[in-house]
């Protein structure tokens, strides 16, 4: 510390920054490595290993899976493919799900009586929970003084099939019963086809579910018109607008008088239909109404409906209205329905809500009884928020809207869950499960939607467990065709989904849903090692590079002294010993500094990672200066002692202030490229902490687990751009005082004639912004190369003009002060000596 | 005018005061030519710096036409410098870069278009100088004398009421140093009304003055 004492201050305050930041990032990343592992191995459960869906499904988009896509659809997956897989060695459970349809439930509500003839309008309106009501078409009837009519509301139900054993041993279903018995031997009859009747597949043994996940409410309105017309006229109008609902007729206008208005939710009414079925006591009332079970059959007994088949979604990305929170934005497109018999493809019309086709199932009765009830809540799913993805058939799948249709947001989001719609959005888990081996002949040849699976060896997270997976996966793959997608170890991921343009949805806006990612846990641990290491890289190519400049523009500046030295007779190996001794006293002081903060960050279990980082630190600090010591010694006397105004480039007419600051970036040529070389690496390094944060974008901020992780390992990636952007200030800071010491008699010169104090301050952040230009697109452009030819990274054009960003920005911020102090010095300091 | 009433400066460095005028009180006359002479140190040139605003004084008032230099902030004093004085520097101080022409344009850099109202005037100059054939000269290649013939037009190209030189013939022959200083003295008769100040160790230069102000350790002494 002597006559330059700024220039002293900033290179110890660079080494102090340089050596306390290695070692931190040296305790965090022993300290974060431990922490990562231990979380991913707490929350590597997942309820099932692997899932092997269809052959092309639509519901996976790399690596992410639809959470609705397990049960429902046309399958896809045949038996003989199922029972090969079971049979795989590795293979504890493969626990196939087969849709066979959403059923009507019959529940008579009624019996209505107005007590008054007349002409009545009845009206039903649908309300889902987050999602828009659709009112059905309206009915008239015409009613005597004591007739009624009664209401049948349309709850629907799915209906799914399950393998009894895997079942039981994948999620413990037999365990979760709570009434009746679970699974017997009992098997289905299957009644033959005879003249006029269909074949009837009877008597399949059902359980139900104790919470029907249904969140629609209906609300009742019947209307008294005000009608002119005869009771003859009035029959037949009613007739034809039954007949023709779209067309108007007479009694379309009419005003009428509210004789009833009830609304009451799916859910109760859902309720009181699996008391029925389960003998349960109950009340066989809702409000103002009775209910009574349409067929009206007790415990244990067969009970029939219609059979319709759900049509499945088709996922296209699409862009995203905000892809800083949500990169991923999907368009849901239904299926459209390819039957056999075309006529019934999407054939029924669900209160015009329809979103997915429906296709009734021809030819075949189906007649069930229950035989027990189980409890959702006692099945041993995962529940782990981290983990526990969606894509599970037991659970309600949940969206909120986020956005509206014009894309403004939607505050706060509105839940939105599935309703009584079949065709709708979101998956019903089901109502009911049967046995797969009795409702095998009325299925198709490929009825299994999905196959959840357990594997052996795999209870841990580690690379083997994974290794393991992917093997199995591999082998599933080329066993069967089908398509595998590894889930232990995936994560919800939020994405915007934005339902197609089919009828009442596109209402809707954009939804956000949990999304499946798969392989989230790998890829954390993968991209937290990497960042670790990638962070650690620039700090010491930065320290290298502050260092070297440190030294050169320390010898720089104390130019004369050494020449002074020289010319008296000092030998030049004493001068390079003095300047090598500077950088061995740096280092070692570098290196105790990384040590001390290493293990004051992770405690004595850092000295093996902070030892040798401290080591490498300390090494690369001292080997800065050798070049510098070289030339040094190399020096000549003569020439450095007349060496006296830097000669100045005519390139630029400096006739303006903008010309005289690109005069002074293109004067001193040699001078201006050890800037440049002092800044580009920064400049590098800059895009490569970006790509890092880039690919920390992908899983690590996107899912569940990795933003849960990330509390704890984002603050390294912090950390080191911090470090980083502090190291190509100072280093900023560094060349621009060093210019403006330089050029400080150029400016005591212009002062003495006029100049105003404006003229060096925006010369020198001209010169500046000029040097940090051309670092940051040199250095940008080759760390892109690199990582393009070297890492198989693609050009990332934006990260590129941050990273040069960056490098402009501080170089203009770290000029700016030394210009400042240079302008306000008075100018007579500067001009004694020598001059031109 | 120019009033030093007063007027002390001192040199600080590493903890160690250097006094370099005490308590020095004189007045010079608006359009008098006045040599300022002294040996090596005794603080002529400190004097002329603080009288043409490139430093402060430590203690003292020290005014030119009623504004005290003193309380000048550095943009009040950079204008002033513009407005009111030429300088001429023993070591030219002349930027090494610019051609003669820009050199003698450089004080209005900065200052939004009164480079090209100053042109012709520059021009001039340098034919007064005996320059006219060098404009185009980068200054880095000129000998001494024609250097400061070159920083003698600068120092008068903005017109100003004040000229200070400090040895401007220090650095050159005695040839060079008589045509110099013949120089100085015709432009500042040929524009009446402006004051000369000239600080010279060289008895010869300072004869040529009509009055003298002696120094010697910080001190007028005559």
């Amino acid at each position: 510390m002597g006559r330059f004492r700024r220039l002293d201050l900033m290179t110890l305050m660079g080494l102090a920054l340089v050596g306390l930041s290695a070692g931190i990032v040296s305790g965090l990343s022993v300290e974060q490595k431990t922490y990562t592992v231990h979380e991913l191995k707490a929350h590597w459960s997942t309820p099932y290993d692997l899932v092997v869906l269809p052959k092309g499904t639509k519901a996976v988009l790399g690596s992410l899976a639809d959470p609705n896509a397990l049960d429902e659809g046309t399958g896809g997956i045949t038996v003989a493919q199922w029972k090969k897989i079971e049979r795989l060695p590795g293979v504890s459970v493969a626990a196939p799900l087969a849709p066979v349809g959403q059923t009507y439930l019959g529940l008579q509500v009624g019996l209505i009586k107005p007590g008054v003839p007349g002409l009545f309008r009845i009206t039903e309106t649908f309300q889902g929970r987050g999602l828009p009501s659709a009112t059905s078409p309206y009915v008239l009837y015409y009613m005597g003084p004591t007739s009624g009519f009664g209401w049948r509301p349309p709850v629907w139900g799915s209906v799914v099939a399950v393998d009894a054993s895997a079942e039981n041993r994948l999620v413990g279903l037999k365990g979760a019963v709570t009434h009746g018995v679970y699974f017997g031997p009992d098997t289905a009859t299957l009644v033959p086809a005879s003249k006029n009747v269909p074949p009837a597949l009877v008597d399949v043994p059902a359980l139900v579910t104790s919470s029907p996940p249904v969140f629609a409410s209906d609300t009742l309105t019947v209307q008294l018109l005000k009608s002119h017309y005869s009771t003859t006229k009035a029959s037949k109008y009613a007739y034809e607008a039954d007949m023709h609902p779209t067309l108007p007729t007479p009694l379309s206008a009419l005003t009428g008088s509210m004789v009833f208005h009830t609304t009451f939710t799916d859910n109760s009414l859902w309720k009181i239909w699996i008391d029925e079925q389960t003998g349960e006591p109950t009340p066989r009332s809702l409000g103002a109404l009775t209910i009574s079970n349409q067929n009206d059959r007790p415990w244990g007994e067969s009970f029939g409906g219609p059979l319709l088949k759900v049509g499945s979604v088709s996922y296209s990305r699409v862009h995203s209205p905000f892809p800083g929170r949500w990169p991923v934005a999907l368009k849901a497109d239904p299926v459209p329905c390819k039957g056999v018999d075309p006529t019934g493809c999407g054939s029924f019309v669900f209160t015009g809500e329809e979103f997915r086709t429906l296709t009734l199932q021809h030819g075949l009765s189906f007649g069930f009884h229950v035989v027990g009830e189980y409890s959702p809540s006692k099945l041993h799913i995962s529940v782990d928020p981290l983990t526990g993805v969606p894509m599970v058939n037991y659970a309600p799948e949940e969206g909120k809207v986020v956005l509206s249709p014009s894309g403004k947001a939607v505050n706060p989001p509105q839940v939105a869950v599935p309703d009584m719609q079949p065709a709708g959005l979101f998956t019903q888990p089901p109502i009911m499960l049967v046995p797969i081996k009795d409702v095998l002949p009325i299925l198709s040849k490929a009825p299994l939607s999905s196959i959840r699976i357990k594997v052996s060896g795999t209870g841990h997270f580690s690379t083997s467990s994974q290794s393991t997976l992917e093997a199995m996966a591999a082998r599933i793959r080329k066993a069967t065709g089908l398509q595998v997608e590894i889930i232990r170890g995936a994560s919800p991921q939020q994405v915007l989904v934005h339902p197609g343009n089919e009828n009442g949805y596109t209402k809707v806006g954009w939804i956000q849903e949990a999304w499946v990612k798969t392989g989230a846990a790998v890829e954390i641990l993968r991209q937290t090692l990497l960042s670790q290491d990638v962070i650690l890289l620039p700090i010491l190519v930065g320290a290298f590079v502050f260092a070297l400049t440190a030294g050169i523009i320390g010898v720089e500046v104390r130019r004369k002294d050494y020449a002074t030295l020289l010319a008296l007779g000092v030998a030049p190996r004493s001068v390079q010993v003095s300047v090598v001794g500077e950088g061995l006293l740096y280092g070692a002081v570098v290196a105790a500094l990384t040590l001390v903060a290493a293990i004051a960050v992770a405690g004595i279990r850092a000295v093996g990672v902070g030892m040798p980082v401290a080591l490498l630190s300390g090494l690369v600090i001292s080997a800065a200066l050798v070049p510098v010591a070289r030339a040094t010694g190399r020096m000549e006397p003569l020439a450095s002692l007349r060496e006296s105004l830097p000669g100045l480039s005519r390139a630029v007419a400096p006739s303006t202030v903008v010309g005289m600051g690109l005069t002074l970036f293109l004067s001193s040529v040699r001078r201006q490229i050890a800037a440049i070389s002092a800044l580009l690496i920064p400049g590098a390094v800059f895009y490569l902490i970006f790509l890092v944060q880039g690919s920390l974008h992908h899983t690590m901020y996107l899912t569940s687990l990795g933003q849960y992780l990330l509390v704890r390992v984002g603050p390294l990636v912090t950390l080191g751009t911090v470090v980083v952007v502090a190291l190509a200030i100072l280093t900023s800071a560094q060349v621009g005082l060093r210019n403006a010491t330089l050029r400080a008699k150029t400016w005591a010169i212009g002062s003495a004639v006029g100049w105003p104090i404006s003229v060096p301050i925006l010369a020198s952040l001209v010169e500046a912004g000029a040097v940090g230009l051309a670092a940051g697109l040199i250095g940008a452009t080759v760390a892109a190369l690199v990582g393009d030819l070297l890492l198989g990274v693609a050009f990332q054009p934006q990260i590129w003009g941050e990273a040069i960003g960056v490098i402009v920005v501080s170089g203009l911020f770290a000029a700016l002060p030394s210009a400042i102090i240079i302008a306000r010095q008075e100018p007579i300091s500067h001009l004694r000596g020598a001059g031109t | 005018m120019i009033g030093c009433y007063d007027v002390a400066k001192v040199y600080r460095q590493d903890g160690v005061d250097t006094p370099a005028l005490r308590w020095i009180t004189i007045e010079i006359d608006t359009g008098e030519h006045v040599a300022i002479t002294g040996p090596s140190g005794s603080g002529k040139s400190t004097l002329l710096a603080l009288m043409g605003a490139l430093d402060r004084p430590t203690s003292g008032k020290l005014t030119v036409d009623g504004m005290d230099l003193g309380i000048l902030t550095p943009a009040e004093r950079s204008r002033y410098r513009f407005e009111k004085v030429g300088f001429v520097f023993q070591e030219f101080h002349l930027l090494s870069h610019l051609t003669v022409l820009e050199n003698v344009l450089a004080p209005f850099l900065g200052r939004a278009g009164e480079r090209s109202k100053h042109q012709v005037r520059a021009k001039e100059l340098l034919g007064v100088v005996g320059l006219s054939e060098a404009l185009t000269r980068p200054a880095g290649v000129l000998s001494g004398g024609e250097k400061q013939r070159v920083a003698i037009a600068r120092a008068l190209v903005n017109d100003p009421d004040l000229i200070l030189c400090d040895e401007p013939t220090g650095n050159l022959d005695s040839v060079n140093g008589e045509i110099v200083t013949d120089l100085l003295k015709r432009l500042a008769e040929t524009a009446s009304g402006k004051t000369l100040v000239v600080v010279t160790h060289d008895p010869k230069v300072a004869g040529r003055f009509a009055r003298q102000i002696k120094m010697q350790d910080g001190r007028v002494v005559v």
